[in-house]
Parts: C-alpha cells; structure tokens; sequence
C-alpha cells in the first residue's frame, strides 16, 4: 500500500500532460453546496487572477460517489477534503495529494476516545464488550482513526452480538457522541481534539489520543500537468504572504496556510 | 383672563376640550395597545412554545443533542431570553444561548415543581412521550425587551399624541378664527369707525350674532344722530354764551360810558356854570367895552380848555387799545382816581394808596382801570345805601416771589354771606333797577382771569376786600 501510493506520487508528478487546460475546477464534499461554494469561490477567484488566462470554477460534490465522478470525468481537478475522504475518492480515482491545508488555523487535529469521568473504563482494551458511539461512517476523527487506533489494539468493532465486540452507533455529530456518553446511552464516545476541549473537563475523562492528522489535504486530477500542478501549489503556498492571498485565505474558512505534507503526515496516510 | 380676546378665549376653550378628548382617547388607546401588545407576545411565546416543542420532542427522545440544539437556535422571536431543553431529571439538556454540555440543573426547576416560579418570566412546558415526561421546555422570557417594546409604543403613542396636540391647537385656531371672524370683522369696523361714519357692516346670516350686529348699527347710527344733535346744540349754546358775553360786555360798557358820561357832566357842570355865568353878565351890562369882550371871551376859554382836559382825559379811557403793557400799578390807581376825583370829592370818600412805583404788573391799562372803576363805583353805592360817614376807600400793592398782590379794601359794610360767593356771576346783582345792572363784577373777573390773573372777595372787619392775583412775567402762561 506504501510502495503502491509513493509510486502514484511520483508517477503522477513526473507526468507531462501535452495539452493545456484554459478551464480547471476546485471542490470538496459537502451535503450543502451553497455554504461552502461561497468559500471556494474566494480561492477560485484567487487562483484564476493568477493563472493567466486559466478559469477556475466551483464545484460542490454532495457525496463520495458523485466526487469520484466528476473527477473521473474531469469536471473536479482540485479536491480539497479531510483525510478520510480524500484516501476513499483516491481508491476510485487518479488523484494525487500535493500539500495539505491548514483549516481554521489549525495544521492538523487528534482522534480523542473519552469516557464519563466517573466511569471504571480508563484505556482501549476494556472497552471490550462495551458500547460506543461515533459521529458517522464518513468522519477522519470521529470514525476512521479511532475505529483503526481501535482495531491496532486487538479490538472488534461490531453490531454481530458477539460479547466480545465493542457495539457502536453513530450519533451523527460530534456533539451528540458526548451527549449520548452523558446520559448513558454508550460507554464510550469518540470526537476530535478541539471539539473535546469545548466540554466540560469535569464531565468526561480522555482513554486513547491518535497521533496528529492533517485537517485538509490538497489533491490534484492528473488533468493537472506538472508545469501547472507547480505553478499552482507555489499560489496556494505564496498566499500568506500576500495582503490580498491572506484576506482570501481568511474567507477560506480562517485557512492559515497551504503547506507541504511533512513526512509524519505521509507516514500517518501510509498506514490508514 | 378678562383681558384675553373672545379669539383666544375660543381658541383655549376648544384646545382645552380637544386635549381632553385626545387625552382619554390617547390612554384608553396606550392601554389597549399594551394589552394588544402583550396577548400578542404571550401568543407569539405559546405558539413558539408548541412548535419548538413539536420539534424537538422526537429528538430528544433519540437524545440527538444537535438537532434539538439546531432547533432552538433558530427560535429567536426577540422575546426569548434564552430556551433551555431540561431532561426529566431538570438537567440542562440544551441551552439556546450556549454551546456548553454539561450536567446542571437548571435552577428554577424546583421552583417549578413546586409552582412556585416566576411565572412572568419562565415559560414551563412538559414534554411528553406515550404519557411519559422525557424532558422540558424552559423559555425564559424577555421581559427587558417586552417592558422596551411597552415603552415604544407608549413613546410612540406620546409622539402621535405631541402631534396630535399640535394638529389640535392648529385646528383650535382655525375654528376659533372662524367663530370669531364675523365678531373680530364687527370690532375691527367699530375701532375705525370714525364719528358721523356709518357702521356699514354687511352681515347675510340670520342669528344670534347679526342680530347683535344689527342692533350695534342701529344703536350706533343713533349715537351718532345724537351726537350730531349734542354737537348742534352744544354749537348753538356756545355761541348763545357768545352773545350773552358780547352783550354783558356791552352792557358793561354802557354801565362805564353811562357813569363816565355822568362824571364829564358833573365836570363839566362847573365851567358850564361859569360860562353861563359869564353870558348872564354880558347880558346885564348895559356897554360892553372891548376889554369886556376880551376878558370873558378868555375866561370862556379857559372853561372851555378845562373841559377839553376832561374830555381828553375820558377819551383815552374809551379807547379800544387791547396791548397789555407792563405798568405800574401805583399810577394805574391815580390814574383812575383822577378820572373819579369829583366823584370821589363828592361823596366824601377818603382813599389811600400803599403801593411803590416800582411794582409793576403785565395788564390790559384799560380794562384794568375799567375794573377799579367798578369797584369804586360798588363801593360809593354800598356807602349810600349803608349810611357810612366815614368813607375809606385803600388800595395796597404787594409783592411776594410768584406773584404781585392788589388788594382793594373798603369800609362799607361788606358784602353779606348769602351772597359773597355768587357776586362774580353774570347778572347777579344786589343793586336796584336803576342802578345795577349785574355785569360789573362779572365782567371784571373775565378781564383779570384774561391776563392769567385771579380776583377774590371776602368780608374783613367793617368791609371787604378784594384781592387781585397777578402772575409775575416768569410765571405767565
């Protein structure tokens, strides 16, 4: 899985497209386009004033699957997405992650598995045959990591009956995984680390903490030849250096930074 | 207030019922509005209580703190504070204005178990499932905002009330104006009615007021026929004083010119006498020598130049000369004693001056010398008819700052006290047909009130004394 994706990045990176675009898109997954095409459109608009002669358009997939389309189609050339997203489009398409994107200020966050405060449960391994509850089946931090961290430490999560297993249901929100834990509805809740530090401290108590995951991840379609995928990631990382790349920046939901992926985060997307 | 015009009178009248009327009707209307305004806030809060409850129920049951979160959140009316979702035990299950899970009760739910809250501002609403309460809605009222939407419109109602009082005292003025057109036209006539003018005041309706206004206009024209009467007839008296003064003048000076003429003839008695005297012995001498003629022809001159003297003497008393001249008044007194002196003579009369050449006095000669003769004459007749002997006639001129005082004293008995204050009347007199003619003493007032003089009269011990004022040159009109 390594070999096979560092041979994808550096396949794709060294591909020399013959033909120039004159139109590109840029997008992430959302199930309400129309909040979010607003924030895309400002760095649209950005790139296009920088790229010469180049159109950048919005495009606001509502799911996985019509992401997977439109970029196979060439109708979606930049996917800006978390984690967990980002890795599931790459099964099904030849997108290939170039930097990662610092939303809301933050480079990347951590998967926290928390308990009651006054529960007897204080690490992984006893959540065994216990209750717990994730946000949903497409969230970095609120699923993907910490069933993974989980299933590391020798767990199953399942709905099988098996007593050994640990039951999970999925909340549908970061806030209801801890309200849920509250009223004794799970024995176990997951969220992110930022999202925790909005509890209340007394209420619940920390069992496992994952390692720092981007929060965004930047890819390119192979649509995107070389010579264009450099100029284009060199705007994204100059941006915070201009007055007006930092005015778009803010209204790309308080984005700090376009950055390279550092060789924790490619180490971290290797082993999901 | 008696000195306000009829206009403002109105004017306050119809304001003060309008602000009255307003006044009522603005409270009854700012009570209803309040009423109006908090069943309308209850029933906003009821009817948001239910949908919030609606909506939130299911997922409070699925404890989907999100979407109950979601849906309280976009509960803001403006008159929630704040909208809790309690759970059965009265724990915060969602707060509206907090983002915060946590595991506190909210402190007014045991009030609320005991029914004890503040009704006014908590809204308490179980929420059920198949009979089982699985939680609460708690909306905490806004009552800062209510009491602030009860003062706007209150200040909203006093602002159409401040115009309405404007709209008032404009609309007082303009009826008041109208009801007091017909009037004010009416009184503006009347103040530049001038006299003799005719009022003119041209009126078409038919009430109270043109009635009144009629009834001015004739009265006025009435008024003014009388006046035109009044001044007619006042013209008419005037000018009879006017006669009867020029007539007493010239009875006065008849009575002067008749008394003159009797003392010329006295004086002339005597030289008549020696002239006839003087033909009766030419016409007894048998020759009449040259030197005879010569000699009675001298002494008929003589006579004759007495005479002339006489005449020549009255004639300047009669002259019509009106100049007033400053003149001694000691010589104005021996001026017309020399005039009177054989009347004087005759009936015996013994008259002293005390006066000095130097006081003189700003006088009409004639006229005053005109009023002496009266008073001598007046005297030599109280004499006559009181039988005095001893006949004392003194004339005393004084001075003081402001004025020079002539007092003519008598010893005739005085004048007696039922009469002493109308003897300066015209046509009172105490004398008989043949001698008064009642003009004297009335005539002499005019002239000394004619130079800003005044004369008076009392009785002193045997007699009376006339005191004549006059005005020293300074102090003349």
């Amino acid at each position: 899985m390594k070999t096979k994706l560092l041979f994808t990045i550096i396949f794709l990176s060294l591909s020399i497209h013959s033909f120039a675009l004159d139109k590109i898109s840029i997008g992430t997954i959302d199930t309400e386009p129309e909040e979010k095409i607003g924030k895309f459109q400002a760095v649209a608009e950005y790139l296009e004033s920088n790229l010469n002669g180049i159109k950048v358009s919005v495009e606001i997939p509502k799911n996985i699957n019509t992401a997977i389309k439109q970029i196979n189609n060439n109708k979606l050339d930049i996917f800006i997405d978390s984690v967990y997203p980002t890795l599931l489009v790459q099964k099904s398409t030849d997108i290939q992650i170039v930097c990662k994107r610092w939303k809301k200020g933050q480079e990347g966050y951590k998967s926290v598995i928390f308990v009651n405060a006054n529960s007897p449960i204080s690490k992984l391994e006893e959540l065994k045959g216990k209750s717990i509850s994730f946000e949903d089946e497409h969230s970095t931090s609120g699923y993907y990591i910490p069933k993974k961290d989980i299933e590391k430490n020798g767990l199953k999560i399942s709905n099988d009956g098996d007593i050994n297993s640990i039951k999970y249901e999925f909340a549908r929100s970061e806030k209801n995984t801890a309200v849920w834990l509250l009223y004794g509805k799970v024995d176990a809740a997951v969220t992110d680390d930022k999202t925790f530090l909005e509890f209340d401290k007394d209420l619940f108590k920390i069992i496992h903490k994952s390692k720092l995951i981007p929060r965004h991840l930047v890819s390119f379609s192979k649509r995107i030849d070389k010579k264009l995928q450099d100029k284009i990631i060199k705007i994204l990382y100059e941006m915070e250096n201009t007055k007006e790349g930092q005015k778009t920046l803010k209204e790309f939901s308080k984005t700090k930074r376009f950055s390279p992926l550092t060789k924790d985060d490619l180490s971290l997307i290797e082993a999901l | 207030m008696n000195k306000l015009s009829i206009k403002i009178k109105v004017f306050i009248l119809i304001s003060f019922v309008f602000t009255i009327l307003i006044s009522i009707y603005m409270q009854v209307n700012l009570t209803g509005s309040k009423k109006q305004s908090l069943q309308y806030v209850n029933n906003l809060n009821v009817s948001s209580a239910k949908l919030i409850h609606k909506n939130t129920k299911a997922d409070l049951y699925n404890l989907n703190y999100t979407n109950v979160k979601n849906t309280i959140d976009s509960f803001d009316n403006g008159y929630f504070k704040d909208i809790y979702i309690l759970n059965p035990k009265g724990f915060i299950f969602s707060q509206r204005e907090s983002d915060k899970i946590r595991l506190e009760k909210h402190k007014s739910f045991e009030k609320f178990l005991n029914d004890s809250y503040d009704k006014e501002q908590f809204y308490f609403s179980p929420i059920k499932f198949t009979d089982k309460t699985i939680g609460y809605l708690l909306i905490e009222i806004n009552l800062k905002l209510i009491n602030q939407t009860l003062e706007d419109i209150r200040i909203k109602q006093l602002k159409i009330y401040g115009v309405s009082l404007v709209l008032v005292l404009i609309i007082s003025y303009i009826i008041s104006l109208l009801l007091t057109r017909r009037i004010n036209k009416l009184v503006d006539k009347l103040k530049d009615l001038k006299p003799n003018e005719n009022l003119d005041f041209e009126d078409t309706n038919n009430d109270e007021f043109s009635y009144l206004a009629k009834t001015i206009e004739d009265t006025h024209k009435k008024v003014n026929e009388l006046n035109n009467n009044l001044e007619k007839r006042v013209k008419e008296e005037v000018d009879k004083n006017l006669q009867k003064d020029i007539m007493l003048q010239k009875q006065s000076i008849r009575a002067s010119l008749g008394e003159m003429i009797d003392i010329i003839a006295h004086q002339w008695k005597q030289p008549l006498n020696v002239i006839s005297m003087i033909s009766q012995a030419l016409l007894f001498r048998e020759e009449i020598t040259r030197d005879d003629a010569i000699q009675s022809s001298e002494k008929i001159k003589d006579q004759i130049s007495h005479m002339v003297d006489t005449l020549d003497e009255f004639r300047g008393f009669f002259r019509d000369d009106k100049e007033i001249v400053n003149l001694s008044l000691k010589v104005m007194i021996e001026d017309t004693l020399a005039l009177l002196k054989d009347s004087i003579k005759k009936h015996d009369i013994e008259v002293s001056i005390s006066a000095s050449n130097d006081i003189k006095a700003y006088i009409i000669q004639n006229e005053f010398k005109h009023v002496l003769i009266n008073l001598i004459s007046n005297t030599k007749d109280a004499f006559e008819e009181n039988g005095i002997k001893e006949r004392k006639i003194t004339f005393k001129v004084d001075e003081d700052e402001n004025n020079i005082i002539f007092k003519y004293i008598d010893n005739a008995g005085g004048i007696p006290d039922n009469i002493i204050d109308n003897i300066f009347q015209a046509n009172f007199t105490t004398k008989s047909i043949d001698k008064g003619t009642g003009v004297g003493l009335y005539m002499s007032k005019m002239i000394i009130e004619k130079i800003n003089s005044k004369i008076e009269v009392k009785n002193i011990d045997d007699g009376a004394c006339f005191t004549i004022t006059i005005a020293k040159e300074k102090d003349r009109d």
